[in-house]
């Protein structure tokens, strides 16, 4: 039988053995669409940097820049240095390596030009620098252009990889979509030029290590699984916390909301990766095929129960972090008549064997006390308390908290017997940092995406049956406020959401975690 | 210390017990209110003759940065005659995001009957549950010593450890603990580059037809290089070209009918060309400057695991099979 050199490509060989070669990408033209954009310089760049000073990109990868700015190759070349200068330390090896491959096509994202340009530049660089005919195209502009610039690049033939090469991947950064109509919408487009294969959809919460480290920590162990179900766990709490305002991005934000901005996406990933079975395997496929069927078991609100379920709010003026810090509505950039939410909690059930009857409490908000992210598990208590209610009067719940952001780790609450003559029994807290067990420093979630996109891993990006579902958790609410003339109810900056949200939790005999 | 890291304090005594440098170790770590929490990571236990080896050790370590070892015990034979233990303690903190991590380092310089039960004096000092790492410096450790029983993992450096010559006895020592060299380590961007080139699409189906490979470099790197390729690519004729001893270079060359595909690693970059009859000769440089020590021991630490292909080369090698 003959073997193709493109099926051959990428596969291992009796050389790569034992060398960490999954971890190396082949050669490619890295086309940023959106090059002069703030994602470019604070993430991309550094991140193509690291991999480079790791080895993990191979030589010859060459990066081109795609705007509407006016610049040249060697204008972006510089634009690019001092992006990593910026971002710490440039590894001058890595940076020798790159250098000679920053090119940059000025043009619009809707003219033929461009495009035309574009294929002459990469076809140029498989030339001169080796990228063997791959393309990894980094869709970093603003998401209303996404289905135009994936169906130019397919009018130029740049959806494939060119003869010899291997791959042609286009890499999209969410919002995906503005509900669920939109989103299939959007998709039904890409899907027009693209297969589902070469579509990654990113969301960067699922490149950190410790939001991957939620699958490790479920299914490398024997201890945690047999108790995370209806019949230990008494309630989860999953919160994306920000400290920070919506600062220039007022603009974005007052068309997106923490519900789009982080429920959305984030909050119901992480929902999704605590939610799901244990996967067959570890394959791109065995892991969101669990995550679609979890987001699938969600029950969906109607819209009365949205007003019941969900909180929205905004933030006042207040003070954070010895701060003063203004409201939304006196941000730069807000209407004044904006009904915007930078607040959301909301408790939403999950209709399956696993967690019937429990509740998954989720809370997103701008201008909290502190930036963190943490999924709680509360168990339920003992059966029968041997002791008297003032022996056990400061015994609280058991605990399993993750810690995904920052001081990443675990922590579990659980009772002790304070010293002493008295048989008291207080929560204490069995504390694991990530940091401190583990001193190699994990990559930036960017740096392991675009890894993954080069090296065709999309585990860690979102699948198209996974965006419908999130979407279909969400639409409910989105209806619902559309239909609701009132503004978010509001709460004080520096705290930890309104008061209604409290009642969400009281109404259960519950209460939100102080993180 | 490396950056970032408080001494809380130091201490040191000649001719003394292991119960007093138990003793200092607690005292010294509670004597510091600011909570450090001991880090999950592992006892680095080196082994040195001679004290520019110590104090070697513990520059290497110091350099490690955030890869500090949770302790780190340096252990130094003086001499065979009288019992005597002379140690040196040192208690730090290092801080890492809001956390204090402890870290310790022992010195231990031990003369007399004692040397034949060096473990007596190391096991005391391991962490619970955290792997034993033993860096063997200069030289393998004998096989009867009892450290390796402690060890779950042994680090050597074969091109300074006896060389080719010691290779057959460094292959008994891996059947009874994992083993990370650092001679092995030096090749890898070599391997890597090589490797990576073959993968490319339009180059991997040469693999298939390789019928000649010739390494070169020194007489170690050479015998490794050899029964790797060797091993990896067993209709391969492997042949070793003796150039000299330049100690920072090496090559491998693999032939079939009308190609060549040569890489070396040259002092700071790692050249591959690719001949193919008819076609113009294409060439790729990476840079790719010698690892230090720091960076090598780095790399073994934090993947502590097997490695088969090592294990598989240099049984190979030790047999002076290519």
């Amino acid at each position: 039988m003959v073997v193709s050199p493109e099926r051959l490509a990428g596969a291992p060989h009796p050389l790569l053995e034992g060398l960490d070669a999954g971890r190396a990408a082949a050669p490619a033209a890295v086309v940023i669409f959106g090059a002069s954009g703030d994602l470019t310089s604070r993430k991309l760049m550094p991140a193509l940097q690291a991999l480079m000073a790791r080895q993990q990109l191979a030589p010859g990868t060459s990066i081109v820049g795609v705007g509407r700015s006016d610049l040249d190759h060697e204008d972006f070349r510089a634009r690019m240095r001092r992006a990593v200068e910026q971002a710490g330390d440039v590894d001058e090896r890595a940076w020798a390596e790159l250098e000679g491959g920053f090119r940059y096509v000025s043009g619009g994202y809707d003219d033929g030009t461009t495009y035309k340009v574009l294929d002459e530049v990469v076809g140029d660089l498989d030339r001169e620098r080796g990228t063997a005919g791959n393309r990894l195209h980094y869709l970093s502009t603003p998401p209303g252009v996404f289905a135009d610039v994936v169906r130019r690049l397919g009018e130029v033939g740049l959806h494939r990889p060119a003869l010899g090469g291997e791959f042609a991947r286009v890499v999209i950064e969410k919002p995906f979509g503005r509900d669920l109509a939109s989103a299939e919408a959007l998709d039904a487009a890409l899907h027009e030029v693209l297969d589902e294969d070469q579509l990654y959809r990113i969301d960067h919460y699922l490149g950190k290590e410790t939001v991957q480290n939620v699958l490790a920590l479920r299914f490398a162990n024997s201890i945690f699984e047999p108790v995370w179900n209806r019949r230990y766990v008494d309630s989860v709490q999953i919160t994306v916390a920000e400290s920070e305002g919506v600062g220039h991005r007022a603009g974005f934000y007052e068309e997106a909301g923490a519900l789009r901005d982080i429920v959305q996406n984030h909050l119901l990933q992480v929902l999704a990766l605590t939610a799901m079975e244990p996967p067959v395997s570890m394959s791109p496929q065995g892991i969101r095929d669990e995550k679609v069927k979890a987001l699938g078991a969600v029950d969906l609100l109607d819209a009365a129960e949205v007003s019941a379920e969900v909180v929205r709010a905004r933030y006042r003026g207040g003070w954070v972090g010895g701060a003063e810090v203004p409201g939304y509505l006196d941000e730069d950039g807000v209407a004044p008549d904006s009904r915007t939410e930078t607040y959301v909690a909301m408790r939403l059930r999950i209709d399956n064997w696993r967690w019937a009857g429990v509740p998954f409490y989720l809370r997103t908000g701008k201008r909290l006390p502190k930036r963190m992210t943490e999924v709680a598990l509360q168990f339920s208590g003992v059966p029968h308390l041997p002791f008297a209610p003032t022996q056990a009067a400061e015994l609280g719940p058991n605990a399993l908290v993750l810690r995904i952001q920052p001081d990443e780790g675990i922590t579990l609450r659980f009772g002790a017997k304070v010293p002493g003559q008295s048989f008291d029994v207080r929560s204490v807290s069995m504390d694991f940092s990530y940091g401190a067990a583990f001193l190699e420093e994990a990559p930036e979630a960017y740096e392991r995406l675009l890894l993954d996109a080069l090296h065709g891993d999309p585990t860690l990006f979102i699948r198209t049956d996974e965006v419908r579902q999130a979407w279909r958790i969400v639409q409910p609410l989105l209806d619902a406020w559309a239909d609701d003339p009132a503004p978010p109810v509001d709460y004080d900056a520096g705290t930890w959401g309104p008061e209604e949200a409290d009642r969400l939790l009281a109404a259960d005999g519950r209460r939100w975690r102080r993180p | 210390m490396a950056s970032g890291v408080i001494t809380v304090g130091t201490w040191r005594d000649d001719d003394t017990s292991m119960g007093a440098v138990l003793a200092t170790l607690d005292r010294l770590r509670q004597s510091d209110r600011r909570g450090a929490v001991r880090t999950s990571f592992l006892t680095l236990l080196a082994v040195g003759g001679r004290q520019i080896e110590v104090d070697d050790t513990f520059d290497t370590v110091q350099r490690l940065g955030h890869l500090q070892p949770t302790r780190v015990v340096v252990i130094r034979v003086t001499g065979r005659e009288r019992h005597r233990l002379d140690a040196r303690v040192g208690v730090h903190l290092q801080e890492r995001g809001q956390r204090c991590l402890g870290i310790d380092d022992v010195a231990l310089e031990v003369a007399g009957p004692v040397t034949d039960h060096l473990d007596s004096l190391i096991e005391p000092l391991t962490q619970p549950d955290l792997p034993v790492v033993m860096w063997c410096r200069e030289r393998l450790p004998p096989a009867r010593s009892r450290l390796i029983d402690l060890a779950d993992h042994l680090v050597v450096d074969s091109a300074r450890a006896g060389g080719r010559d010691r290779l057959a006895a460094l292959d008994r020592l891996r059947a009874r603990v994992p083993v990370s060299d650092f001679a092995w380590l030096r090749l890898l961007p070599l391997r890597r580059r090589l490797a990576g080139t073959l993968s490319r699409a339009e180059l991997r189906p040469l693999l298939d037809e390789v019928r000649t490979a010739s390494v070169a470099g020194p007489d170690l790197e050479r015998a490794l290089l050899a029964a790797w390729v060797g091993t990896s690519l067993p209709g391969a004729v492997v042949t070793e070209l003796d150039e000299g001893e330049d100690t920072s270079s090496w090559s491998v060359s693999l032939e079939g009918d009308g190609w060549r595909i040569r890489a070396a690693q040259e002092a700071s970059c790692i050249p591959v060309v690719v001949e193919r009859d008819g076609r113009e000769p294409w060439t790729t440089t990476a840079t790719a400057a010698p690892p230090t020590s720091e960076g090598l021991l780095a790399q073994v630490l934090v993947h502590l695991r097997p490695d088969p292909v090592y294990g598989r080369t240099l049984a190979a090698a030790a047999a002076g099979r290519p």
